[in-house]
């Protein structure tokens, strides 16, 4: 992907902040002076708040950024541990600096990190930079499930190849263009003929 | 500062939040008691450059709830610049914010986790370079890398023992074998079945991050489980003289706790300290390392503040880091780089025959803080230490 295509994709400058105003926001902290001071400077933003404690339970799509309060030997909920399959950034908001709280932090792999108290200045910093982050996390998962796609359909092409040149006893050239011209014919991408071969080869040797 | 305040006989008025009351009011009135010994020992000497130091005190009930509202009201309702005060790291966490906001000057008599460095505070209590180190370094090697966790249900005790843990773990055989946490106000019933999980168990020893009143109900309910110290011991960071106070000299014989000042210091600057204090006060309050952290740091304040001539926060630090004091455990100093103290680290080891600490291992020069060290490493202080008879 080269840089247009980021741009493209929100992660230029631009667009991230243009999206800012209206970003919806959970909060699951409990009820202090802090998490007041922080709602507020949230709305500040033009944020659309929910708050919740205890957290909840599942984060619903249409969220774009969780806080969440990170209590030493509370319960960490399930979506906050997965990061891969998260759907929304995660700020972790921590009132010590200690290995305890910092593994706790390092377990939810949150994308950013806010001092409890609240400081105004630096929060908005942190969350488009923890926006960014999670953002870019999840084009390159992506791309990295596309990868592994392309790289498990090479392999399969390989094989089908062999299968036949065995069968018709032919050159790889030749096999290649078989496979390649058959794939056409059907209206199939190579890849999945490949597989197709594969599949009914496998089937094929164990009858 | 106003300028009215700066009169050479104006008093210099100092805030001072101990708790009386609450979970953690023994403790807490030890330190009280420490710095009101050092203030008054201040005016019989003649004060501050001839102004004497007047007390502000409230009682905080060891609720951090109330520990912010009397800071606020010490600052803004009572024009007060210094404070001395705080000994659970919630209470401390409290008050921070308030003294940085207003940029005041607080004074943490207390041992602590560590990870925090506020350049609004001096820290005269043991970092775990400190004393968790010299801990865990005496007991397994006399007991055992097996540790059992016992501790009260916050900060603090989770993570002196993920230190702890992580000091075991570096033997061989070694790590933790139980990991249990009570309430802040825990009763006896609390410890019941801790007990009874710890004789099925059989660590090398127990650690207790136990803090405040409930103490002497995990020790009572050890001893009337008939576990035997000598072999199984308790060993503690926080159990100290006051504790011993409350749950009585017996159930306390031969368990273990590392601190820098125990009464058993064998030096002329305690011995003078612990009889002015019995002689000022009788024998009713306990000395120990609270306390005498909360004297010393009440010192280091006056000679700063003798230098700077004024208690504001800009003023009197400059005169505060790197200054130094003969307090009871040693000559001490504060680290300009991390606001936190040189101190002795000390194992002690509890004689019910003398109704003391007997002292086994002290360190023979002041140790530095390193607040922000995360994994400590066995074997390094050995080196430093003198083995006292015994």
């Amino acid at each position: 992907m080269d840089e247009s295509d980021l741009r493209n994709r929100g992660f230029g400058s631009t667009s991230l902040l243009n999206r800012l105003r209206g970003l919806r926001v959970v909060v699951c902290c409990p009820d202090n002076p802090e998490r007041e001071e922080l709602i507020l400077n949230l709305q500040r933003f033009g944020f659309k708040m929910e708050t919740c404690w205890p957290p909840l339970e599942s984060i619903t799509e249409d969220i774009d950024l969780v806080f969440l309060a990170i209590v030493p030997r509370g319960v960490i909920p399930a979506w906050a541990l997965e990061r891969d399959s998260r759907r929304a950034a995660l700020i972790a908001i921590i009132g010590y600096e200690n290995p305890t709280i910092m593994n706790s932090v390092l377990r939810i792999s949150a994308e950013g990190v806010v001092a409890s108290p609240i400081r105004q200045f630096g929060l908005l910093a942190t969350i488009v930079l923890s926006l960014q982050i999670f953002e870019h996390h999840q084009s390159m998962m992506k791309q990295v499930r596309r990868l592994e796609l392309k790289l498990i359909g090479i392999k399969q092409v390989h094989e089908a190849k062999l299968i036949i040149m065995n069968a018709r006893n032919v050159s790889e050239e030749q096999s290649y263009k078989i496979l390649r011209e058959e794939a056409m014919a059907r209206r199939m991408t190579v890849e999945s003929l490949a597989r197709t071969i594969v599949e009914a080869n496998k089937i094929f040797l164990h009858l | 500062m106003t300028k009215a305040n700066m009169a050479s006989s104006d008093p210099v008025r100092v805030g001072v939040l101990f708790s009386e009351t609450g979970d953690i009011s023994t403790t807490e009135i030890s330190q009280l008691m420490g710095t009101r010994f050092a203030v008054d020992k201040i005016n019989a000497a003649g004060g501050i450059c001839g102004r004497e130091m007047q007390i502000v005190h409230y009682d905080p009930q060891s609720s951090p709830g109330q520990y912010r509202v009397l800071v606020e009201q010490l600052i803004l309702r009572d024009k007060i610049n210094v404070i001395f005060g705080c000994y659970l790291s919630s209470t401390r966490k409290a008050v921070l914010p308030i003294v940085e906001k207003w940029n005041k000057l607080l004074f943490y008599p207390t041992l602590y986790e560590g990870f925090e460095c506020s350049s609004n505070v001096i820290y005269t209590g043991a970092a775990p370079n400190q004393n968790s180190l010299q801990l865990a370094e005496f007991m397994t090697f006399n007991y055992g890398p097996r540790v059992y966790l016992v501790g009260s249900d916050y900060i603090y005790p989770y993570e002196s023992n993920r230190i702890m843990e992580n000091l075991v773990c570096q033997l061989p055989g070694g790590g933790k074998v139980g990991e249990r946490y009570v309430p802040l106000g825990a009763e006896y019933e609390h410890f019941k079945s801790i007990i009874d999980d710890i004789k099925n168990v059989k660590p090398d020893f127990i650690f207790s991050t136990v803090v405040g009143n409930s103490t002497k109900y995990l020790y009572q309910a050890y001893a009337d489980a008939g576990l035997n110290p000598r072999i199984m011991p308790i060993a503690s960071l926080t159990t100290l003289e006051a504790e011993v106070n409350q749950m009585g000299a017996g159930v306390a014989n031969g368990h273990i706790s590392s601190a820098p000042y125990f009464q058993t210091v064998d030096r002329e600057a305690n011995h003078k300290c612990l009889d002015e204090f019995r002689y000022m006060y009788g024998n009713e309050f306990c000395p120990n390392a609270g306390w005498e952290a909360a004297y010393f740091q009440v010192n280091l304040f006056a000679q700063a503040m003798a230098l700077a001539g004024s208690d504001s926060i800009d003023e009197l630090m400059p005169y505060l880091l790197g200054s130094e004091f003969e307090a009871p455990q040693g000559r001490v100093r504060v680290d300009p780089t991390n606001h936190h103290t040189c101190l002795y680290p000390r194992i002690g080891i509890f004689n019910s025959e003398f109704g003391q600490f007997e002292i086994i291992r002290q360190a023979k020069r002041a140790i530095n803080p390193d607040p922000y060290l995360i994994s400590h490493s066995l074997g390094e202080w050995s080196l430093r230490h003198n083995t006292v008879d015994g």
